[in-house]
């Protein structure tokens, strides 16, 4: 009877002597792959011109129908194409970081960062909009 | 008529000699490639995409335009037909930016399609793309010649059909630039179907321009809402905004107008009333819909018999109709469509399809400016034109058909109507005479002894001039059309929605008679040619309600505004120029809490404890009898007679909330001639103060040949420009000019 509980305790005390499994998060974070797929950035080109010119190809690759776009002509100084996406939304209470979004758009316009921290506590702020997801430089 | 035998990749159909590979292989069911043939143009053999190889034949043939003949063995997809197909893509693809993310095309693109399904992936062109500059031609259409492939079918379509030539090939071979030359605008009327034919993205719609995609968009088929033509769109709709009309379908014709294609955009404009409002002192407030239909129910009850009329838009398709119609009667009110002054009622004729104009012989227009009013028609006469009918057209304002016309007199205003008379009688007036020259005075002749002959009455046709039509048309054996304002007037009249014309409700709120009054769907200050009486009956009615989809100034004098739903949120059921019921589907939802004029009249009838109905089944077409009015040929003397009309980007339904539509036409013109321009001092460009005793405007002047002396054209339709303020009931009206 008291062989197994024995047994059990030795492997809890040598346990005590080794380096921890967990982090103190969010006082420590992981180190995360570099092709990690976590929140999308809509980039912008050296002259920080909005890449993304609604071709709205992830918004019909998507599988899990997150993404919403709407475009709008736009002066030379915003896009080198002369137009933009005026709506640009996520909805990550339906985004499954697949990724094809990222492997769909032909500028390179929409990656996904390694970012993660995406709880919120309320709902309606997983709706993430041009302005939280656009590249500040 | 004798067939011939095709084989077509070993299927072998019976074709009718005069046709060509293209069309024997569509009944094949076997596919061709193709970027300039159209079914509906002549054949080209421009893009040489649809190249097969034909048994016996040394080289390919392009199968759009070789004709078959009897045994002919076809091939499209042998190892040759492969090669040249990938090697024409290659060709097209030379100088094509293939700039498909930002090309509104993209998604209904032939290029597209047919590249990544015939073409190769990769190009052995390594030099520099040629690329020109995108160019906006006027507020509707946008020019990319850097994507154009030279299939001409958009030069093909204003050469052919619409009989206009500035539209065409500028420079040569592989220069070539397709476009209007010195110029910046294009509007003829039938610039979408520029848009609409364009296989590639290089002809596209300003209106629509980068808003969305294509393949976001839900297609719904619904009827035109802006004439009696009634023509099939398709409404394409994302997330309850209508974003787009396509034209899919040759019903009936396979062409369209600007005003179906492009005056769309009032369904989502933000000035929309999308609640109920109720007057509270000078402020209109807004109510539920449940306090608003039991206001209007109480406030109702107080009138008497005769106390209550309706005046309804006569758009409102025929379950309104019928809702409205049943209202009245219950209320024993008098209700009537004709907002715009007409004293004529509809008239039925033996013309029973539009292939019946597209087949006569002859051709004669009175009184209107058929482009204006019915754009689809004027194509169909112009077909008729091209093979070989003669087309007259006797107006005071028309410019579109009659420059394309055999015969083409501009009468003036003052006279037009007894022109027209004189011409159906078989005597040419002198005014006439004058006006035409000897060889077309004998072209008019000879049209008015045959017996094919199709009369067309315009819009301005008064009453006394359709009953003379009609007998005259039937004595002779003549066709007759008698055109009406609005898109479903041949329903409301056979519905029975008439009295004694709006002029007789406005004059009895103004006599006291009428006490409380009813508007959907209108504006009578942009509609009735009087505005100084609407003005004072409205002031002067007890109690109005108006519904409509627009705060406008008719609603200004509202005691309740019910907001109404637009065509693309509404079905329904309407009666075409041809005395067809077709029928309206719902593309969208209704915005807000408005809702449509006969789930509203359902509801205050609720609570008044009568009944409405919607059945529109019962309603029989066939036995609707012709209801001659009687009436004088109008008459306008004074020193200018002037013709009050709004000009085609002015013309459609809400054309003032549709931005860019109406922007085609910025500001109110007068069109004079040449020698009134010359006494009064004044050059094109200049502007004149147009006055009566009833008002003072300033219009631009705009010269026009031919145009006879001391009659002059109004332009109407402007915001914050009512011109009707001059009129007295008649579109025609006698005027003053002074230079400004």
């Amino acid at each position: 009877m008291v062989g197994p509980l024995l047994k059990g305790l030795k492997i809890t005390f040598s346990h005590l002597f080794k380096p921890a499994f967990t982090v103190k998060y969010p006082y420590e974070k992981i180190e995360v792959a570099p092709r990690w797929r976590g929140k999308h950035v809509l980039r912008v080109d050296e002259e920080g011109r909005e890449k993304c010119c609604y071709c709205g190809l992830c918004e019909a690759v998507c599988p899990a129908n997150a993404i919403r776009i709407y475009g709008e002509e736009a002066p030379l100084e915003k896009s080198d194409v002369g137009k933009i996406a005026v709506i640009y939304e996520i909805d990550y209470r339906r985004c499954i970081f697949c990724g094809y979004c990222e492997e769909a758009c032909p500028r390179g316009a929409i990656e996904l960062t390694t970012f993660y921290e995406l709880a919120e506590p309320e709902r309606e702020k997983l709706l993430q909009t041009k302005e939280t997801l656009l590249e500040k430089r | 008529m004798s067939t011939v035998k095709v084989t077509i990749d070993g299927i072998t159909v019976e074709v009718s000699p005069d046709a060509t590979i293209l069309q024997a292989a569509a009944k094949a069911g076997v596919d061709i490639p193709y970027f300039c043939y159209h079914p509906f143009l002549k054949p080209a053999g421009l893009c040489r995409m649809c190249l097969v190889e034909v048994e016996g034949m040394p080289k390919l043939a392009p199968a759009c335009v070789t004709q078959v003949r009897d045994g002919m063995v076809v091939k499209t997809n042998t190892e040759r037909v492969k090669k040249a197909r990938e090697g024409i893509i290659e060709f097209q693809l030379l100088h094509h930016p293939l700039d498909c993310p930002i090309c509104d095309q993209a998604g209904e693109c032939y290029l597209q399609d047919i590249t990544f399904r015939y073409g190769k992936a990769t190009s052995r062109f390594a030099d520099e793309k040629e690329l020109y500059p995108t160019k906006f031609y006027g507020p509707l259409i946008v020019h990319e010649q850097s994507r154009c492939i030279l299939c001409k079918r958009c030069v093909r379509f204003s050469t052919e059909v619409a009989g206009g030539t500035e539209w065409n090939v500028y420079w040569r071979a592989a220069h070539s630039i397709i476009g209007a030359y010195d110029t910046d605008t294009v509007a003829n009327y039938f610039t979408a179907n520029l848009v609409e034919i364009c296989p590639v993205g290089a002809i596209t719609s300003r209106l629509y321009r980068y808003k969305t995609r294509i393949w976001k968009l839900d297609f719904t088929r619904s009827v035109c809402d802006h004439c009696e033509i009634g023509c099939s769109l398709d409404l394409g709709v994302r997330e309850n905004q209508l974003f787009k009309i396509k034209h899919n379908i040759m019903d009936p014709t396979p062409w369209l107008c600007d005003k179906g294609y492009y005056a769309f955009d009032y369904v989502n404009h933000a000035e929309r009333i999308l609640f109920p409002l109720k007057r509270n002192e000078k402020k209109m407030v807004s109510v539920s819909s449940e306090d608003v239909s039991d206001q209007i129910a109480k406030a109702l009850e107080g009138y008497k018999e005769g106390e209550v009329a309706l005046i309804v838009s006569p758009h409102i398709v025929l379950e309104d109709a019928a809702a409205v119609k049943s209202f009245a009667d219950a209320l024993k009110a008098k209700v009537d469509y004709r907002v715009y002054g007409e004293d004529y009622l509809p008239l039925k004729t033996g013309v029973s399809d539009i292939s019946d104009v597209e087949g006569s012989k002859n051709i004669l227009i009175l009184c209107g400016d058929v482009a204006v009013s019915h754009p689809v028609l004027a194509l169909s006469v112009l077909k008729a034109k091209f093979s070989g009918a003669n087309v007259a057209v006797i107006s005071a304002n028309d410019t579109y058909l009659g420059e394309r016309s055999n015969v083409f007199a501009l009468v003036p205003a003052s006279k037009e109507e007894a022109i027209a008379k004189d011409l159906l009688e078989g005597r040419l007036n002198d005014a006439l005479k004058q006006a035409l020259s000897e060889s077309e005075l004998e072209t008019l002749r000879s049209m008015l002894q045959s017996e094919d002959l199709m009369v067309i009455l315009g819009v301005r046709a008064s009453s006394a001039l359709r009953s003379l039509a009609y007998k005259i048309s039937s004595d002779k054996g003549w066709k007759l059309l008698a055109l009406d304002r609005g898109s479903n007037p041949k329903g409301l009249f056979a519905m029975g929605l008439y009295s004694d014309g709006v002029g007789g409700i406005l004059k009895g709120v103004v006599d006291g008679k009428v006490k409380a009054l009813l508007v959907f769907g209108v504006d009578l200050f942009e509609t009735y040619p009087d505005a100084a009486l609407v003005k004072e009956a409205l002031s002067s009615v007890e109690f109005l309600v108006v519904g409509d989809l627009f705060f406008h100034e008719t609603a200004a004098y509202a005691d309740y505004f019910l907001p109404l739903v637009s065509f693309a949120e509404d079905s329904g059921t309407v009666v075409n120029l041809f005395w067809s019921k077709r029928r309206r589907r719902r593309a969208m939802e209704p915005k807000g809490e408005s809702t449509s004029l006969r789930k509203w009249l359902a509801s205050i009838a609720d609570r008044l404890g009568v009944n409405v109905t919607t059945e529109v089944e019962g309603l029989d077409l066939s036995s609707v009898e012709v209801k001659l009015t009687e009436g004088k040929v109008e008459q306008v003397d004074g020193k200018f007679v002037a013709v009050v009309e709004p000009p085609f980007y002015r013309s459609a339904k809400y054309a003032g909330w549709c931005s860019n539509f109406s922007e085609a036409s910025a500001e109110p013109k007068v069109v004079l001639s040449i020698e009134d321009a010359k006494a009064l001092g004044v050059k094109e460009g200049d502007k004149v103060v147009v006055e009566n005793s009833r008002g003072r405007f300033e219009f631009r002047v705009k010269l026009r040949e031919g145009q006879p002396a001391s009659s002059v054209v109004l332009d109407c339709g402007y915001d914050r420009f009512p011109v009707n303020l001059l009129l007295t009931g008649s579109w025609k009206v006698a005027v003053d000019l002074k230079k400004a």
